[in-house]
């Protein structure tokens, strides 16, 4: 049995894939210092994971994939990891990455002057490094771009072409065979990156995440902050390579914490419209497929129909609408999970029978026992 | 197939605003509330006596797996349906025509949505607790522990495609054996006078040319099918067509050997026509747990066929016999021209609209009952009592009583002799399908000279207030002893005012210990409150542990979900009532309440006795709802509170809730967790072990008690009224309580005074 969780992170993104060999796969990281107070709905994330490996007896990940450099994906993840690129970030409690999984864009970045101490350079550093060093380190598209800036570097291309998957590649050192697992990348496109300023939610990293359990296979799609526009240019991409089953999912964690610009340009009144490729993508949710969004909560309130920031009411509507289509489960906001006050990760299983939330059905006064009580008495 | 999804009309609206019925507006604003019920329409059926109304409904199960082998769907479309009367249970249908034959599915006489059993107690007790919100999750847990295949006991028995019908034929235990004895004929009677109320028909096996055959009413049709795989069941078959795909369909042919039986009933002269008598088509169906397999068991189902299709009509429809022109009284076999043979079974339409109705099909038990005297004396004592529940104990104390001559007895019990009492009731093989009441008070009676003994019966439940016999009889008694094993009767007859005292007797379920409650004289102490310190004994007392868990398989009596038995040897039953009848006599004549439980000593050589403190009772009404709690938790609040001080301090309080009595009952305060933050001016509960206890509370009290709310101290010369911070949090226990339907309870204890607030989403 694999394990997929997603960490009540607000409106960032954090989630881990946990293989059945032991393997650890993290995508993004977003820890709020405040959450070290333990008085925030929000994970204190640094505690859980480094409480994970710790219970595994790890120092490490095999995997950290940061789909895309926006804080809201990387918050204080550099005090959290040992990078090797300096060794003010070595030693210590730091964990470990076996290897570092990158969008192009985000070796290529350029920087202002006052945003050299940003965390998003920091990376980029650790991924120049890695990619350097020929070793612990994965990047995804293959700009020209890419090319011109290892040239200039004085890198050889060739002897760090394994180092590089493309859209439409599946991502080397995994397999259904060894793992029960392969990752398809779905994005970013060379044009991407290549076309002009790179915009971070164009170029985010996407994955047809496929799970095999005793011959059924299983798929989820992991997208982290895109755009409609970019999700129909996949859809028709991949339907042009005949690769459509690459599309299919049994559970999608929708992008931009339920944003509607992930459907559409359009936010619609009182529901988002998807645009015609997107709403292709969202009816190919299996029977029984279900969503994540991993953003605060959702509520169905006048309010929430201005509201300008996601979570988007209108586009959680769309999403109810086409799982009901799909005959598909409901939506999971990572910030509901088990109460508002304070989430808990939703991790879902892997097994013959599909991805499936852990957990039982617990009854209200259940819920009350095993959190404290609000404080009482005459102040 | 008929569909919840057609039946009525769709109203406009879906918040509920266009409903009647209460519990369908709650289970409306329950759905609305909840992420996993997705309303989709809400329709209303109106006749001219009753209503129905239904909410069409996806409901999506967050853990069922999307390909799960027993075919239960994440999103399943569903009706819940309502009805006027709170004595009629909701429905809980699937709206997908291909939902799979799963157990734990009611018989519905007519194919169409399949229906969910939900619940395993009678809907009687089930209705206590009962909130919209516990009826959705009810669903959601049925759904899941379905899917997982958990709903089917590894011990059930084989079922078949057909479910259990509410009329039973009684055949004789050897009937098997004998009824293929050419010397014997089958005879069956019935146990009702009126043929419409007939729920019971008796069979014997007597020699043919027995006298009673002249009068006798029915055509035994005796056919062994072909075997079929176990199957789970669906619905009962109404017509012949029905049976016909229920069974021939799934391997089990039995038409060929029907056809056969009428050909050779009819013989070479013929069959004379006579409507009066019906036909009684007796299948025994070989099952066989694999295709090819050896029978495992045989099932016996019984159906008798509509008035109007006697042997010769039915020969005739099934193409066996044939009336010739001119000849309007006898009819004759059918053959093939030039041939010997029958025709070929004629086209559907000749038959499959005949109407049958399917009897379930049961063994009388051989074994004998061995009776003991419990050997009390004979107290002479002139007084009127009621009995509630002639079941197996209730029977037992009033024959004991009767036959000491012990008080004059009414008797009230709403239900039939079944095949498997006789083996622990007082009633007799010849007693199955009686009335209990009639049986218990025509045997105890017989104790007695003809006429000489006093006693009165009354069919039906001794909280019904629609009885007026019943009420008459409370009225008039001293005394009301309830063995009616259920929740319900004993706390309707604490509320009920009146001077006849209450008295609760039953048996634990592994049969080890009986448990009797008893009201004071006076009546000051209720029985739905010494109901509540009977559970707040069963969670402090080491030795309860295990006292209302069940530790015996259960055994199968029948074919509902519902009808299974607990094995307890007869002679626990006699002794617990032979001690009981002491007990109860010594009560009465205390003026003392008492809660007791006697419970067998390891050896079974004896029993040790528990008493139980009983104290007096306090009710605290606050809006539509009554709180009910005693001095005990109130000397053990301010205990708490005073070791406490300076600092506040609180906890979790434990009880349970009746909606129909509309009353909340606090069994018991727990102190606060060791992780808990108290100060001089708050406190904070914590969580550390709370789990552990309070479902240890529920597990010992069997899923009744569980944390209605929480209680805190307030500092001295500070009034125990709701400040700021405890509105915020009774605003948020009514806010996760609510999820469950129920108010949340917030008690505050300050210098010599305790407030009760209640706060109801």
């Amino acid at each position: 049995m694999h394990t997929i969780t997603f960490y009540p992170v607000g409106n960032g993104d954090t989630s881990q894939i946990v293989l059945a060999n032991g393997k650890r796969i993290l995508f993004d990281f977003r820890h709020l210092t405040a959450s070290e107070a333990g008085d925030t709905p929000e994970i204190n994330l640094k505690e859980r994971l480094r409480k994970e490996l710790k219970d595994v007896g790890r120092d490490y990940f095999d995997v950290v994939a940061f789909t895309h450099g926006d804080d809201d994906h990387i918050a204080n993840s550099t005090e959290f990891f040992e990078l090797t690129h300096a060794d003010k970030y070595k030693g210590g409690d730091r964990i470990k990455i076996r290897e570092l999984w990158v969008p192009a864009a985000m070796v290529l970045e350029t920087a202002e002057n006052h945003q050299q101490q940003a965390e998003f350079v920091i990376w980029r550093q650790e991924a120049r490094h890695r990619l350097r060093e020929k070793r612990g380190i994965r990047i995804f598209s293959r700009p020209d771009k890419l090319k011109a800036w290892m040239e200039k570097n004085d890198l050889d291309f060739e002897e760090r072409r394994h180092l590089i998957t493309d859209a439409g590649q599946l991502a080397n050192g995994f397999s259904l065979a060894a793992d029960g697992v392969e990752f398809f990348c779905h994005s970013p496109f060379v044009k991407h990156v290549d076309g002009g300023d790179v915009a971070r939610n164009e170029a985010s990293l996407i994955f047809n995440v496929r799970f095999n359990v005793s011959n059924r296979v299983w798929d989820f799609l992991a997208v982290g902050d895109t755009e409609a526009e970019v999700l129909a240019e996949i859809v028709s991409i991949t339907k042009a390579h005949g690769r459509e089953d690459r599309l299919k999912w049994d559970l999608f964690n929708v992008p931009h914490h339920c944003s509607y610009l992930a459907l559409s340009q359009d936010k619609g009144e009182k529901e988002t419209i998807p645009i015609p490729l997107v709403k292709e993508l969202l009816l190919l949710g299996k029977e029984g497929a279900r969503i994540i969004s991993s953003s605060l909560p959702i509520d169905d309130e006048p309010a929430s129909y201005t509201q300008v920031q996601p979570p988007h009411i209108q586009a959680k509507k769309a999403y109810d609408r086409h799982l009901k289509d799909v005959k598909g489960g409901r939506i999971h906001v990572t910030m509901e999970h088990k109460g508002r006050k304070k989430p808990e990760p939703i991790t879902f299983k892997v097994d013959a029978e599909g991805i499936t939330l852990t957990g039982e059905i617990i009854s209200g006064a259940a819920a009350i026992i095993t959190t404290p009580a609000p404080r009482a008495g005459n102040e | 197939m008929s569909s919840w999804k057609d039946v009525g009309e769709a109203v406009p609206t879906l918040d509920g605003s266009a409903l009647e019925i209460e519990s369908a507006r709650a289970a409306v604003r329950a759905c609305l509330r909840h992420p996993n019920f997705q309303v989709d329409q809400i329709r209303v059926w109106s006749g001219a006596e009753s209503r129905a109304e239904i909410i069409l409904v996806d409901c999506i199960s967050d853990h069922v797996t999307s390909d799960n082998p027993v075919g239960i769907k994440v999103r399943e479309p569903m009706a819940l349906v309502f009805y006027p009367s709170p004595e009629t249970p909701p429905g809980v249908f699937s709206l997908r025509p291909d939902f799979p034959p799963v157990h734990h599915l009611n018989a519905q006489e007519v194919p169409g949505d399949a229906s969910l059993c939900l619940y395993f107690e009678p809907w009687s007790a089930t209705r206590r607790s009962w909130t919209a919100e516990k009826h959705l999750r009810r669903i959601q847990w049925w759904l899941l522990e379905t899917s997982r295949g958990n709903l089917h006991l590894a011990d059930q028995p084989l079922e078949l495609p057909v479910l259990a019908a509410p009329m039973t034929l009684v055949l004789p235990t050897n009937f098997g054996e004998t009824s293929k004895d050419p010397q014997k004929g089958i005879l069956i009677g019935r146990v009702e006078e009126d043929i419409s109320k007939i729920r019971y028909l008796r069979a014997a096996l007597l020699p043919k040319g027995h006298q009673d055959f002249q009068s006798h009413q029915f055509v035994p049709l005796v056919v062994e099918t072909s075997p079929m795989l176990h199957k789970a069941p669906g619905w009962i078959p109404t017509t012949l067509g029905h049976l016909y795909d229920a069974l021939e369909r799934n391997g089990a042919q039995f038409m060929d050997a029907l056809r056969q039986q009428i050909w050779d009933l009819a013989g070479d002269a013929g069959l004379q026509r006579n409507p009066t008598k019906l036909c009684v088509l007796i299948l025994s169906i070989p099952l066989v747990r694999k295709s090819q397999g050896r029978p495992e068991t045989y099932v016996g189902k019984a159906f008798v066929f509509d008035k109007e299709f006697d042997v010769t009509r039915l020969g005739e429809c099934l193409g066996v016999l044939v009336a010739p022109p001119g000849n309007a009284t006898h009819v004759f076999r059918d053959r093939n021209l030039g041939s010997s043979k029958m025709h070929p079974l004629p086209s559907e339409d000749a038959w499959s609209g005949i109407r049958i109705a399917q009897f379930e099909v049961q063994f009388t038990s051989s074994l004998e009952l061995a009776r003991k005297n419990a050997g009390i004396s004979d107290i002479s004592c002139d007084f009127k009592g009621v009995q509630a529940g002639v079941g197996a104990l209730g029977s037992l104390l009033v024959d004991i009583w009767v036959k000491a001559g012990w008080g004059t007895w009414t008797l009230v019990d709403p239900d039939y002799v079944a095949p498997h009492n006789v083996l622990r009731h007082i009633a007799k093989d010849p007693h199955i399908g009686q009335k209990k009441v009639e049986v218990v008070g025509a045997m105890t009676r017989a104790t007695f000279a003809l006429d000489s003994y006093a006693l009165k019966e009354i069919f039906g439940s001794a909280n019904d207030p629609q009885i007026q016999e019943v009420f008459e009889a409370l009225e008039g008694a001293s005394l009301v002893v309830d063995c009616t094993t259920t929740l319900e009767v004993p706390r309707d007859l604490g509320i009920r005012p009146g001077k006849c005292r209450v008295v609760s007797a039953f048996l634990n379920p592994s049969g080890e210990s009986s448990v009797l409650l008893a009201e004071d004289r006076e009546r000051s102490v209720r029985m739905h409150a010494i109901e509540a310190q009977y559970y707040r004994m069963l969670i402090r007392e080491g030795w309860a542990k295990n006292h209302l868990k069940s530790l015996n398989l259960p055994l199968w009596v029948g074919a509902g979900c519902r009808e299974a038995s607990v094995p307890i040897p007869q002679s626990w039953i006699y002794a617990h009532a032979g001690l009981l009848a002491v007990q109860i006599q010594q009560t009465y004549e205390s003026t003392a309440a008492r809660i007791q439980i006697l419970t067998f000593t390891e050896e079974r050589a004896g029993c040790v006795s528990h008493l139980g403190t009983v104290r007096m009772p306090i009710e605290t009404v606050t809006g539509v709802w009554t709180v009910v709690w005693d001095e005990g938790t109130r000397d053990r609040l301010f205990e708490i509170r005073a070791t406490h001080l300076p600092s506040e301090t609180g906890g979790v309080v434990l009880g349970y809730s009746d909606h129909v009595l509309r009353r909340l009952f606090i069994v018991d305060v727990l102190e606060a967790p060791p992780d808990s933050d108290a100060s001089r001016t708050g406190f904070t509960r914590g969580v550390q072990g709370l789990r552990e206890v309070v479902e240890e509370a529920t597990a010992r009290t069997r899923g009744i008690v569980t944390n209605i709310g929480e209680w805190h101290a307030h500092p001295p010369g500070c009034p125990p009224f709701p400040s700021a911070l405890d509105k915020a949090l009774i605003a948020q226990l009514s806010s996760d309580l609510g999820q469950d339907g129920e108010p949340a309870l917030m008690v505050i204890v300050g210098e010599g005074a305790i407030s009760i607030n209640l706060l109801e989403r």
